[in-house]
C-alpha cells in the first residue's frame, strides 16, 4: 500500500516536473491536475485504440463466404437466421412474400436449416457458415431490405452493410426488450413487435439514448402460425388419466433450480405425478455439470421424463401443468394450450440487460400473475397440494385479453409480416 | 531544426504580441514596472476566454464519464472480453465521447504553455529592464534581495499562488492534491533567482489569475440554471461537428483564401524565382500571429452577427476563396519578367471598358452561381470545399517538398557563412601569365567620364594605361538588343539578326555568348563569367558565377540591410496580384510601388550582388591561378535601383544614377591598387565598357542642337546619355596617364578587343579598331523593342535605328534607316 503510495507521489512528482523542469514552462498552479488529467487521457487513448486496432485486424483477418453469393444482381430481400431453430420464425413470412411474387435469399448459419430446402418459387438460400466469416459476409450484403431476428446490429462484429438501405429485426418472443442484452435493437431501421409492450419498451430506450424513433410494426409473433398448424398433430392420448407435469427452468441462477432446489421435484415424483423436466438447452451448454447431476440424481425415479428434444411441442401438449420460473415457455404453453401454469415468484434481475439503463415499467412484472398462479419460493413444499386444488377445481382459464395484449395477429403474423416487409419495399 | 520551427510558429508570434503591448505601455506611462503590470493585465485578460474555456471542456468531459458511469460499470459487471468492448464501444458512441475527448479538455493548458513560454522569453531577454527601479524593486533586471540578500518576491508570488489554489477549490484526490501544491512550490524554486521584472509579471499574474478564479466561482453560483455543463449534449465537446453548415463554410473558404495569398502563392513564386528575399524566421512569425489575431476577428464576427449577415460572411467568403482560387491556379497572363517588381509590359496590365465589363459580368455570374449553390446544395458544398481546402494542402506540400531543389538560396539564407564555389573562386582567381578582364557595368553612360575627371581627376590616378574613347556609339540602346552584339561582335547587332531571321534571337545570344570564349579555351584561358545576361547556354568549360554568393556576401558585411531588404510585404502583393481579377491588377501593381510595398530600401536587394562582388573582387581575390584568365562581368551599376549616396554609403533616400556610377569607378580603381600590389597590372588587358547609356546627363561634348536634329524616340532611348556608352581599354603593359581618344567605335567592338590580345586572333571577329584605324568607318545604332518571348521571336521589332558616320556628337553625322 505504501509502495503504492510512493509511486503515485513519484508519478506526480515526474508528471509536474516534466511540465516545469524546463526554463521556459510555467503552468498555473490549480491546471497542474489537468497535466495529469492529460496524461492519463493520452494513455487512455493509446489503450483504447490498440484494442480498436486489435479487434480489427482480429476480425478482417477472417476470409467472407460472400463469394458464394450471387451479388450480380441486387437482392431485395434477405433474410439471415442464426440457425434451424428460427426457420419457424421465418417460414411464415417468406411464404407470404412467396405469394407476392417477392424474391428472397435466406442465408442460414445452420446446415441443417430446413429453409436450405425451401421448396418455393421466389426463395434461394445459402448456408454462410457460422461465426466471423458469416459475419464478413454479412457485413458486405448488397440488399433493399436485410430482415434478422439476431440482435445488436452495428454494436457487435455484426455491422451495417453500406449497400442495405434498410434493416428490419423480427423479434421471437413475446418478452419485453427490457430484458434483451444492451443496444440490442437500436441501430435497426424497423422492429416487427409482438405486442404493444416491446413498442413501450423501444420508445422508452430511444428516448433515453437520444436515438432516431424506427418504425415500429404491430406483427405478432410468426412462429406462432406453425405452432397454430401444428396443434392438431401433437395431443395427449386420450386414455391417459395421469396427470403430466412439465418442469421448464430457466438456466440462469435466479431460476427455478437455483432458488428452490430439486427436493419440491422428488416429492411431486413420489407422489405419482408424470414428471416431464425439460431444461433450458443452455443449460448443457452453460451448466452442464450442474444440471447433470440434477439429472443423475433425479433418474432414480421412472415417473420422470427429460425432455431435449429441439422443439416443445410434443411435450407442452402431453402436460396437463407447466411450472416454470420466467421463461418463453410459459407464453407459448398459457396461448397454444391454455393449460395451467405455475410460476415461481423469483426475481427478475435487469443487471446487464436493456432494462437497466431505463426506468421504464418492467411488463413482465405485472403480466405474470395474469397467466398463471404464483407460488412464493417458501410454498414450493406445497407444489403438491396446490397441483391437486386446481385439477380439482378444473375451473376454464380466460388468457383472451393478455393474450390479444401480448401477441398482435395470433395465428396469422406471417401474411401481416409480409405485407409490412412489402410496405417497406414500397417505401424505400 | 524542428524546435526552432516550432519556436518560430508558436513563441515568436506571441513574443512579439508582448512586445508591442509591452512597448505601448511603455510609451504610455514611462515606466517599466507599471508596463509590466499591464502586459500582465492584458494577457490576463486574453487568457480569460481560453481558461473558461478549458474549465468548460473539463467538465463537460467529465459530465459525460459521469452520466455513462452507472451503464459503464454495469457492463464491466456483466460482461467480459470481447463483448464487454463491443458495448463499451457502442455506450461511448451513443454519448459522442471518444477518450481522445479527455485530452481535448486538457486543450486549455496545451494553448496556455505557448503563452507562458513567450513570457518567459520575452521578460527574461528584456535588456531594458536593467537598471531600472520600481517601487521598492532597486533594479528589475536582477532578483530583488529585498531583505538580507533574500528575494521577497517569489515569497510573495507563492502564497497567493497557494491562495489561488484553496480558492478554485481543493482537489478532492491526494494526487490532485499534491499536484496543487507542487506546482506553487516549483514555481518558487524556478523563478527565486529570475529577475524582479520577470517575478512582478508572474506576481501580477497569480494575483489576476486569482482575481479571475474568483469571479469564475462567483458567477458560476449565480448562474447555475445556466450551467452550460449540465447539459453536455449542446455543448459538444467535438467542436468542429458542432458547427453550422454556413460557419464551416465560411470557415474553411477563409482557410482556403489564408492559405493560398500567405502559403501556396508565396511558395510558388519563391520556387521560380530568385528574386525575393525573405526573412523565413521573420515571415512565418508575423504570419502565425496574424493568423491567430484574424481568426479571432472573423470567428468573432460571424459570432455576433446576425443571421442575415452571417449568410453574407458565409456568401462571401466562398466568393472570395473562390476568386482567389481561380485567378491564382487557372488564369495567367503574360505581363512579361518581372526585373525588381517591375513588370516589362505593364502596358498589358490595362484593361479596356469592355474587358472590364465582361469580366465583372463573369464575376456576377459566379456570384449568382455560388448563392444558388448555398441555398441548394449546401452540403455539397461543403464537402467540395474539403476537398478543395485538402488539394490546396497537398499542393503545397508538394511545393514545400520542390522549395529546397528550386531555391536552394533561400533555404541557406539565414546561414551567413559564405562560402565561395568552385567557379566562383574561378572568377576572384588571377594570372601571373596573362589576365583579360572586362567589366560591363550596365547602364554606364561614357558622357559622365569626363565629368568626373573634370571635377576630380585624382579619382582617376590609378587607371594608369587606359584610353577612355568618348566617340563610342551603343550597337543598341537596350541591353536585350545589344548583348550578343557586345559578346560576338557586330554580326550579332539587330541590324543583322533580323536581317538573318533564321534562330531565334535566344539562339543568337547564346551562339554570341559562346563565340569568343571557344578561342579562348583553345588558347588555354581559364574563361569565367559573372552574371551573363538572358541567361545563355555557355559552354561546359566556362565557370559561371551566379548573384547568390555575392548577395549574401553583401549581406554578411551589412546585416543592418538584409533586414530591412527583405521582401516579405513585396512578396504577399505579388501573391495577391496573382488572385485578383484582372482589372484589379493594374490598382494593385501601382506602377511597381504595389502599393507601397515596395519601398526603397528594397531597392537595396536588387543591386546587392554588383556590390558584393565589387566587395569580394577587392578583399577575397588571389593570384593562384596557373594558366591565362579571361573574365567577363557583368555588373549591374549603375543600372536602377540605384542606392548610394554622395560618401557611396546605402542610403536608397539620397541614391543617385552619378553615385552608382561614380561609386562603381572608384570599387574598380580599389581594385586596380590591389592589382598593381599583387604584380599582375602590367599583364592584364582591362575594358571597361557599358552595354548602353542612361536617361541622364549628357555629355558636353554633344551638340546643342543634338535633341532637337535627333528625336529621342521610343522610350527616349535615342537622347543624347542613352546613346553614348562607357569604353575604357588599358593594354598589356601600359602605365601612362589615363589618355582620350575620338576615334569612333562601338561596344559591339569588345571581340575585336579581347580576340587582339592573341596573336592568331580569333575566327569571324574583325581587327582591333583601335589598333587598325578605319577611315570612314559606319555605325548603325538600333532601338529595339523587348521581344515578349527570346526563345520563339527570331526578329527585334525596331523601333528607329541611324547610321553614324564620324563623330557621334554632331547630329549631321546621324542618318535615319528607319
Amino acid at each position: 500500500m505504501f509502495t503504492l503510495h510512493l509511486f503515485k507521489i513519484l508519478f506526480i512528482f515526474f508528471i509536474t516536473f516534466f511540465f516545469t523542469s524546463t526554463s521556459y514552462a510555467y503552468l498555473d498552479p490549480t491546471t497542474g491536475s489537468v497535466a495529469i488529467y492529460f496524461i492519463v487521457g493520452f494513455l487512455a487513448v493509446i489503450f483504447y485504440s490498440l484494442k480498436d486496432l486489435f479487434y480489427k485486424i482480429r476480425f478482417s483477418s477472417h476470409p467472407s463466404t460472400l463469394k458464394q453469393i450471387d451479388h450480380r444482381n441486387e437482392h431485395i430481400i434477405i433474410f439471415y437466421s442464426e440457425g434451424n431453430n428460427y426457420w419457424n420464425v421465418f417460414s411464415p413470412i417468406i411464404e407470404a412474400l412467396d405469394k407476392l411474387s417477392i424474391h428472397c435469399l435466406y442465408l442460414t448459419s445452420d446446415k441443417d436449416d430446413r429453409g436450405l430446402e425451401c421448396p418455393l418459387k421466389n426463395v434461394k438460400s445459402k448456408y454462410i457458415g457460422q461465426g466471423l466469416p458469416a459475419m464478413t459476409t454479412l457485413n458486405h450484403l448488397r440488399a433493399k431490405l436485410v430482415v434478422m431476428t439476431t440482435p445488436q446490429l452495428d454494436v457487435i462484429q455484426l455491422r451495417r452493410s453500406k449497400n442495405v438501405q434498410h434493416y428490419a429485426h423480427v423479434v421471437h418472443s413475446p418478452v419485453g426488450m427490457l430484458f434483451y442484452r444492451k443496444f440490442a435493437v437500436d441501430y435497426f431501421d424497423s422492429v416487427l413487435c409482438s405486442g404493444e409492450h416491446q413498442k413501450r419498451d423501444i420508445r422508452c430506450l430511444e428516448e433515453k439514448r437520444g436515438l432516431p424513433k424506427k418504425t415500429l410494426f404491430s406483427t405478432g409473433l410468426t412462429y406462432y402460425d406453425v405452432m397454430v398448424k401444428n396443434l392438431n398433430s401433437f395431443k395427449k392420448n386420450k386414455n391417459d388419466n395421469n396427470i403430466n407435469i412439465l418442469i421448464a427452468p430457466t438456466w440462469k441462477t435466479t431460476g427455478l433450480l437455483d432458488q428452490s432446489g430439486i427436493d419440491w421435484i422428488k416429492v411431486l415424483l413420489e407422489d405419482g405425478y408424470h414428471v416431464t423436466l425439460r431444461p433450458h438447452p443452455q443449460f448443457f451448454i452453460s451448466r452442464n455439470d450442474f444440471i447433470a447431476k440434477i439429472i443423475k440424481e433425479l433418474s432414480v425415479f421412472p415417473n420422470l421424463m427429460i425432455d431435449r428434444s429441439p422443439s416443445p411441442e410434443p411435450t407442452m401438449a402431453m402436460a396437463d401443468f407447466l411450472i416454470s420460473d420466467f421463461s418463453g415457455i410459459i407464453f407459448d404453453f398459457a396461448f397454444l394450450y391454455n393449460k395451467p401454469i405455475i410460476i415461481l415468484d423469483n426475481d427478475l434481475p435487469l443487471g446487464g440487460f436493456e432494462g437497466e439503463d431505463v426506468n421504464c415499467e418492467v411488463w413482465e412484472i405485472a403480466t405474470r400473475s395474469k397467466l398463471g398462479s404464483i407460488i412464493k419460493p417458501e410454498q414450493i413444499s406445497q407444489l403438491s397440494s396446490i397441483i391437486k386444488k386446481i385439477s380439482q377445481e378444473n375451473k376454464t382459464i380466460d388468457r383472451s385479453k393478455i393474450k390479444e395484449q401480448s401477441v398482435y395477429h395470433f395465428g396469422t403474423a406471417g401474411i401481416v409480416a409480409g405485407e409490412q416487409l412489402s410496405t417497406i419495399l414500397k417505401n424505400l | 531544426m524542428i524546435s526552432l520551427f516550432l519556436f518560430n510558429v508558436f513563441i515568436l508570434p506571441l513574443t512579439l504580441l508582448m512586445r508591442a503591448i509591452f512597448d505601448a505601455a511603455l510609451q504610455a506611462t514611462g515606466n517599466h514596472g507599471v508596463a509590466i503590470i499591464i502586459l500582465s493585465a492584458v494577457i490576463s485578460a486574453l487568457m480569460t476566454p481560453l481558461y473558461s474555456f478549458s474549465k468548460k471542456w473539463q467538465q463537460n468531459n467529465q459530465n459525460k464519464l459521469l452520466n455513462m458511469q452507472p451503464t459503464l460499470s454495469s457492463i464491466n459487471r456483466h460482461y467480459k472480453g470481447q463483448e464487454r468492448y463491443f458495448y463499451i464501444k457502442t455506450l461511448y458512441r451513443q454519448h459522442h465521447y471518444h477518450p481522445i475527448h479527455s485530452l481535448k479538455a486538457s486543450m486549455g493548458l496545451l494553448l496556455q504553455i505557448p503563452v507562458l513560454m513567450a513570457a518567459f522569453h520575452f521578460l527574461l531577454h528584456l535588456q531594458s529592464l536593467n537598471g531600472v527601479s520600481f517601487l521598492f524593486l532597486k533594479d528589475l533586471g536582477r532578483p530583488d534581495s529585498l531583505v538580507w540578500g533574500i528575494n521577497i518576491l517569489p515569497f510573495i508570488m507563492t502564497a497567493i499562488n497557494l491562495f489561488s489554489v484553496f480558492v478554485s477549490g481543493w482537489g478532492k484526490s491526494t494526487s490532485n492534491k499534491v499536484s496543487l501544491l507542487i506546482i506553487p512550490f516549483a514555481f518558487l524554486v524556478l523563478l527565486y533567482h529570475s529577475p524582479s521584472g520577470l517575478t512582478l509579471y508572474w506576481t501580477m499574474n497569480s494575483i489576476f489569475y486569482l482575481i479571475n478564479t474568483a469571479m469564475h466561482k462567483f458567477f458560476s453560483k449565480q448562474n447555475k440554471n445556466n450551467d452550460p455543463t449540465k447539459n453536455p449534449e449542446k455543448y459538444s465537446i467535438n467542436i468542429f461537428n458542432a458547427l453550422s453548415p454556413s460557419l464551416k463554410i465560411y470557415l474553411i473558404s477563409l482557410a482556403q483564401i489564408f492559405l493560398i495569398l500567405f502559403v501556396l502563392n508565396p511558395l510558388t513564386l519563391l520556387s521560380s524565382t530568385n528574386d525575393f528575399i525573405i526573412n523565413i524566421p521573420n515571415y512565418i512569425s508575423t504570419l502565425s500571429l496574424c493568423l491567430l489575431l484574424s481568426s479571432l476577428f472573423f470567428i468573432s464576427l460571424f459570432r455576433y452577427s446576425n443571421l442575415f449577415f452571417k449568410k453574407c460572411l458565409t456568401l462571401f467568403s466562398l466568393f472570395f476563396s473562390t476568386i482567389i482560387f481561380i485567378y491564382s491556379i487557372f488564369i495567367k497572363k503574360n505581363y512579361g519578367l518581372m526585373d525588381h517588381f517591375t513588370l516589362h509590359f505593364p502596358q498589358t496590365l490595362i484593361q479596356t471598358p469592355w474587358e472590364i465589363m465582361i469580366e465583372a459580368l463573369l464575376l456576377l455570374v459566379l456570384f449568382v452561381i455560388l448563392l444558388f449553390l448555398l441555398l441548394t446544395f449546401k452540403k455539397q458544398l461543403l464537402q467540395y470545399q474539403m476537398m478543395l481546402l485538402l488539394a490546396i494542402s497537398v499542393a503545397i506540400m508538394i511545393e514545400l517538398l520542390g522549395l529546397p531543389k528550386a531555391n536552394p538560396k533561400l533555404i541557406h539564407q539565414p546561414n551567413f557563412t559564405v562560402s565561395f564555389k568552385k567557379e566562383q573562386q574561378k572568377m576572384l582567381s588571377f594570372s601571373k601569365e596573362k589576365n583579360i578582364l572586362v567589366f560591363l557595368l550596365d547602364g554606364f553612360s561614357g558622357g559622365y567620364i569626363n565629368k568626373f575627371y573634370k571635377k576630380d581627376p585624382l579619382m582617376f590616378d590609378e587607371f594608369t594605361g587606359f584610353t577612355f574613347y568618348p566617340n563610342t556609339l551603343t550597337t543598341s540602346t537596350a541591353t536585350w538588343s545589344s548583348i550578343a552584339a557586345i559578346l560576338g561582335g557586330d554580326r550579332y547587332s539587330v541590324q543583322f539578326i533580323n536581317q538573318r531571321d533564321e534562330k531565334s534571337i535566344q539562339q543568337e545570344i547564346t551562339e554570341a555568348y559562346n563565340l569568343v570564349p571557344s578561342t579562348l579555351l583553345q588558347h588555354d584561358f581559364s574563361v569565367s563569367f559573372f552574371n551573363p545576361a538572358y541567361g545563355p547556354d555557355l559552354n561546359s568549360n566556362i565557370d559561371v558565377s551566379d548573384l547568390t554568393t555575392y548577395a549574401k556576401y553583401f549581406q554578411k558585411n551589412h546585416p543592418f540591410w538584409s533586414y530591412k531588404m527583405t521582401h516579405n510585404q513585396v512578396m504577399i502583393m505579388v501573391s495577391l496580384f496573382r488572385s485578383v481579377p484582372l482589372f484589379m491588377r493594374q490598382h494593385l501593381y501601382n506602377n511597381g510601388r504595389w502599393l507601397g510595398a515596395y519601398t526603397s530600401n528594397h531597392l537595396v536587394s536588387s543591386a546587392t550582388a554588383a556590390w558584393g562582388f565589387f566587395d569580394a573582387l577587392i578583399k577575397e581575390s588571389r593570384v593562384h591561378e596557373n594558366g591565362k584568365t579571361f573574365k567577363f562581368i557583368h555588373l549591374k551599376c549603375p543600372h536602377f535601383p540605384h542606392i548610394l549616396d554622395d560618401h557611396c554609403e546605402i542610403n536608397p533616400r539620397q541614391s543617385r544614377y552619378q553615385n552608382d556610377a561614380v561609386c562603381a569607378l572608384k570599387k574598380i580603381r580599389l581594385f586596380l591598387q590591389w592589382m598593381k600590389a599583387n604584380n599582375i597590372y602590367d599583364i592584364s588587358k582591362i575594358i571597361i565598357l557599358s552595354d548602353h547609356g542612361w536617361w541622364a546627363e549628357p555629355s558636353e561634348d554633344f551638340y546643342p542642337h543634338f535633341t532637337k536634329e535627333i528625336p529621342p524616340g521610343y522610350e527616349h532611348r535615342f537622347m543624347p546619355s542613352m546613346v553614348q556608352p562607357l569604353l575604357m581599354i588599358k593594354d598589356f603593359n601600359q602605365n601612362k596617364k589615363l589618355a582620350f581618344s575620338n576615334i569612333l567605335l562601338s561596344n559591339s567592338d569588345l571581340p575585336s578587343m579581347i580576340c587582339s590580345a592573341i596573336a592568331s586572333g580569333c575566327r569571324n571577329i574583325k581587327a582591333d579598331p583601335t589598333k587598325n584605324l578605319l577611315s570612314d568607318r559606319t555605325l548603325i545604332i538600333s532601338n529595339a523593342l523587348i521581344p515578349k518571348n527570346l526563345d520563339n521571336e527570331k526578329r527585334f521589332n525596331v523601333m528607329g535605328q541611324y547610321r553614324v558616320q564620324g563623330m557621334i556628337f554632331d547630329p549631321a553625322n546621324w542618318k535615319k534607316i528607319r
